[in-house]
C-alpha cells in the first residue's frame, strides 16, 4: 500500500482524482507534482486538467450565487404552510 | 392541453437557487434577495390559476421575480426617474396577470434570450439544474458555497470517496453542457 502511494507515474483516473481535488486545495503537494508529471506527457489529462480549471475559473469570476442552506430551509418550511393553506 | 403545467410541491429545489442568483445579480444583497425570491414562490402561488401553460414553470415565476424587483427599486426611489426600472409593464395590469409571452425563456433562440443568456452565472445554473438532484446539490455546497468535505460528507451520508466521484462527475456533465450551451 505504502509502495503505491509513492509511485510517482499515476493513470488517467488518478490523474483526474487529483485534478478534483486541487481544484479545492485539497491536494497535497505530492499529489500536485505527481499530477504535473503526467500533464507532461498525457493528452487526455492535459485536456482535462485545463477543462477543470476553466469550469473552476468560470464558477469564482462569475460570483455564481446560491442561496443559503438555512434560508432556504426556512423559505421551504414558510412555503409549504402557505402551500398546505392554499390546497 | 398546455404544454407546462405548475408542481409548487418542487418549486424551492428546483428554482430557488437559480431565482436567487437573478436576483443577486441585480439588487446586491442577500437579505434582499431572500425576501424577493420568497415573495416570488409566494405571489406565484396565489396567482397559479392564472398560469396559462404557455411558457415553462420557471419562466413564468422569472417574470413574476422580475415584477418584484422593479417593485423594490420604486419603492427604494422616492423619485421615479431615477428607478432602475429595465422593464415597462402596461399600467393597471393586476399581480397575478403575468404576461408570460414577455419573458425571455433562456432555452429560445430569439433576441431577449440571446441578451440573458449572456448572464453565465445564469446559464451555469441551467446547467445546474440539468444535474441529478444530489449531484447538483453535492456541487453547489461544495464549490459554490465552500463547504468542507467533511460536513456535506456527514450532511449526506456519504464517504469521502463517493463525495469525490460525485463532484467528478457533475464537473464533467457541467463543463461539457457550458462548452454546449455558453461557448458555441
Amino acid at each position: 500500500m505504502e509502495a503505491k502511494k509513492s509511485k510517482v507515474f499515476i493513470d488517467c483516473d488518478e490523474a483526474k482524482y487529483i485534478c478534483d481535488k486541487s481544484q479545492y486545495n485539497e491536494s497535497s503537494w505530492w499529489d500536485r507534482f505527481r499530477l504535473n508529471i503526467r500533464f507532461i506527457y498525457c493528452n487526455i489529462t492535459r485536456a482535462y486538467v485545463i477543462r477543470n480549471q476553466k469550469l473552476s475559473k468560470l464558477v469564482t469570476d462569475e460570483n455564481v450565487e446560491c442561496m443559503d442552506t438555512t434560508s432556504k430551509e426556512n423559505l421551504k418550511t414558510k412555503f409549504e404552510q402557505q402551500l398546505q393553506n392554499h390546497q | 392541453m398546455p404544454k407546462h403545467q405548475l408542481d409548487p410541491n418542487k418549486w424551492i429545489d428546483r428554482y430557488a437557487d437559480y431565482l436567487f442568483n437573478y436576483t443577486i445579480t441585480r439588487v446586491s444583497d442577500r437579505d434582499i434577495a431572500d425576501d424577493l425570491v420568497q415573495e416570488t414562490f409566494f405571489s406565484g402561488l396565489k396567482s397559479a390559476a392564472n398560469f396559462k401553460g404557455e411558457a415553462s414553470e420557471r419562466t413564468w415565476l422569472v417574470s413574476i421575480l422580475k415584477r418584484k424587483i422593479i417593485d423594490h427599486y420604486r419603492k427604494i426611489n422616492s423619485n421615479k426617474g431615477k428607478a432602475e426600472v429595465r422593464i415597462n409593464y402596461k399600467e393597471g395590469e393586476s399581480e397575478g396577470d403575468w404576461l408570460e409571452e414577455r419573458v425571455a425563456d433562456p432555452f429560445d433562440r430569439n433576441a431577449e434570450s440571446t441578451i440573458e443568456n449572456r448572464e453565465l452565472g445564469l446559464a451555469i445554473h441551467n446547467c445546474l439544474e440539468k444535474l441529478p438532484q444530489k449531484q447538483a446539490a453535492i456541487f453547489k455546497m461544495k464549490t459554490i458555497q465552500n463547504f468542507d468535505t467533511e460536513a456535506i460528507c456527514n450532511e449526506f451520508n456519504i464517504s469521502a470517496s463517493n463525495l469525490w466521484v460525485i463532484i467528478h462527475r457533475a464537473r464533467t456533465t457541467l463543463a461539457g453542457c457550458l462548452e454546449d450551451n455558453w461557448f458555441k
